[in-house]
């Protein structure tokens, strides 16, 4: 196989901006372009007559070889790229940044699908049910972004609030109301209707409200439900059955209950857009944060369990550094425009 | 000459990119920019004081800095998703999207399947057949785009000259 059979055809309205303006040098931009044609050969599994062919090209000339240190040198910036382990996180920003004319859906499906295979998930058989999540929240009827709180009046006078960074399908019929998490965290008041009962549904169970106020998050691997008037009956899978009254909490995966607590009123105060914490300790305070913010928070790991009093605005992340700040020994930094970087005093 | 074309020109420019870009704070470090740009230039004259050659440079700017969020925000979602000792500090965080953007850069002058097969194959690392499967395409033309994109940041990174 020679670097001739895959020759690059430049037509020249779309030849490199460099080789237009470069008519000094045409034979070193031939050698580049060869040994360009040979990197791609070469980078993914050549046969040893490819190899033999390369190294003959590679002995004909001074030219040839000075061509190829460059394209290494090139190859080696990206090599050292790969290094990193955050190699798909990179990938996903440089493919964001390409994509603008893809509808937003299939960007997202991509992506996602694209993170499946390189941490060989689907080989493995494993569910990576967070990334699946996230193509369907974009698909979803109702969702907020990083930050958002929302609150929506549906049809039936129910009122259901979003938290950040969320989604739910709304599936109303005749005969049920539904609401599927898709992702993320909702807090939902019933409104009453004696023709049709109120279901929500996680992907670890299904939730009937019987005349109440609830809040119920997903994470990846489990699902949590409070309630704060009335209750909700839980249903598994397996039809294990759980009845939550006001006043608890449950944590649930597909098969089981994992536990319960009791929860207070002050636990819905994100539907104000605020956190109450009551000797909570800051890293949970920060994780918090974190959902409904963009920016990068660093929490230096001595100070993870400082406990917390107060009440914390949520969407205004500055005020509540200034106020973390005036009641811990600590110093926050954000010295770049996305990090913020919290340490001891 | 360049406080001549800033005191003919600022005003509108900040109108201009306010509209365009929907956001009063954008535009004004947007407009900021297109001007500290010229004075970077190593000579400037009449050819600049025009409105054509400032929208074009003030919507390159905005061209990259949509990019960059996109880089950014791409990443910082990411990011969640790593186990907690692989997750990057933020000096780490800050000059691995310094890179990122320059690649970006030499990226966003291909057509898109091309760089996205090299993102795909020299950034993730995945084999030619799995990305032609991906893009729809033969795998060699998944070879040839390699090739085509290779050249690019090559001569990239020679700095060959470039009309500016």
């Amino acid at each position: 196989m020679s670097a001739h059979s895959l020759k690059l055809n430049y037509p020249s309205s779309t030849k490199p901006i460099y080789m237009r303006t470069l008519s000094n040098t045409p034979n070193e931009i031939a050698a580049l372009e060869q040994a360009a044609e040979w990197f791609a050969i070469l980078h993914d599994e050549p046969n040893q007559e490819s190899i033999d062919d390369w190294k003959t090209w590679l002995q004909s000339s001074d030219k040839n070889r000075t061509a190829w240190r460059q394209i290494e040198k090139t190859a080696k910036r990206f090599q050292d790229l790969r290094e990193n382990k955050a190699q798909s996180a990179m990938a996903a920003g440089l493919l964001s940044a390409q994509q603008n004319s893809i509808s937003r859906r299939e960007l997202i499906i991509k992506s996602v699908l694209l993170g499946l295979v390189t941490t060989g998930v689907i080989g493995a058989g494993r569910q990576h049910p967070e990334l699946i999540d996230k193509t369907m929240a974009f698909a979803a009827d109702e969702r907020t972004s990083i930050g958002a709180i929302r609150e929506i009046l549906l049809p039936d006078k129910t009122k259901l609030w979003l938290n950040t960074n969320s989604a739910v399908n709304i599936e109303y019929t005749d005969q049920r109301r539904l609401l599927k998490l898709v992702s993320g965290e909702i807090y939902i008041d019933t409104a009453k209707d004696i023709h049709r009962q109120f279901f929500a549904k996680t992907r670890h169970g299904l939730l009937q409200a019987l005349g109440t106020e609830f809040n119920v998050r997903q994470f990846s691997n489990y699902s949590e439900l409070s309630v704060f008037e009335g209750a909700v009956e839980i249903q598994l899978k397996n039809s294990n059955i759980k009845r939550v009254d006001a006043g608890g909490s449950v944590t649930f995966d597909e098969n089981r209950f994992l536990a319960t607590s009791q929860v207070s009123s002050t636990q819905s105060s994100w539907i104000q857009g605020l956190l109450v914490a009551e000797n909570m300790p800051l890293s949970q305070l920060i994780e918090e944060l974190r959902r409904h913010h963009h920016e990068h928070i660093f929490l230096a790991s001595e100070l993870e369990n400082l406990r917390v009093m107060g009440t914390y605005p949520l969407t205004h992340l500055d005020k509540s550094l200034q106020l973390l700040g005036n009641a811990l020994p600590i110093e926050t930094e954000r010295r770049f425009r996305w990090f913020i970087n919290i340490t001891a005093k | 000459m360049v406080e001549k074309i800033y005191s003919l020109h600022h005003s509108w420019l900040s109108s201009w990119l306010t509209q365009r870009t929907g956001c009063d704070q954008l535009a004004a470090d947007l407009a900021q920019d297109t001007f500290v740009k010229l004075l970077k230039k190593n000579h400037i004259d009449e050819q600049h004081n025009s409105r054509a050659f400032l929208k074009t440079v003030a919507n390159g700017l905005w061209i990259d800095h949509w990019r960059h969020r996109k880089i950014e925000e791409a990443w910082f979602e990411r990011l969640k998703d790593l186990p907690e000792p692989a997750t990057p500090s933020a000096e780490q965080s800050y000059l691995i999207l310094e890179t990122l953007y320059q690649i970006d850069s030499m990226l966003s002058k291909l057509p898109e399947k091309v760089a996205t097969a090299f993102i795909l194959s020299q950034v993730e690392g995945l084999k030619y057949r799995d990305i032609a499967v991906k893009l729809g395409v033969s795998e060699r033309m998944v070879k040839k785009y390699m090739a085509k994109a290779m050249l690019e940041c090559t001569l990239i990174e020679a700095q060959l000259p470039v009309f500016d």
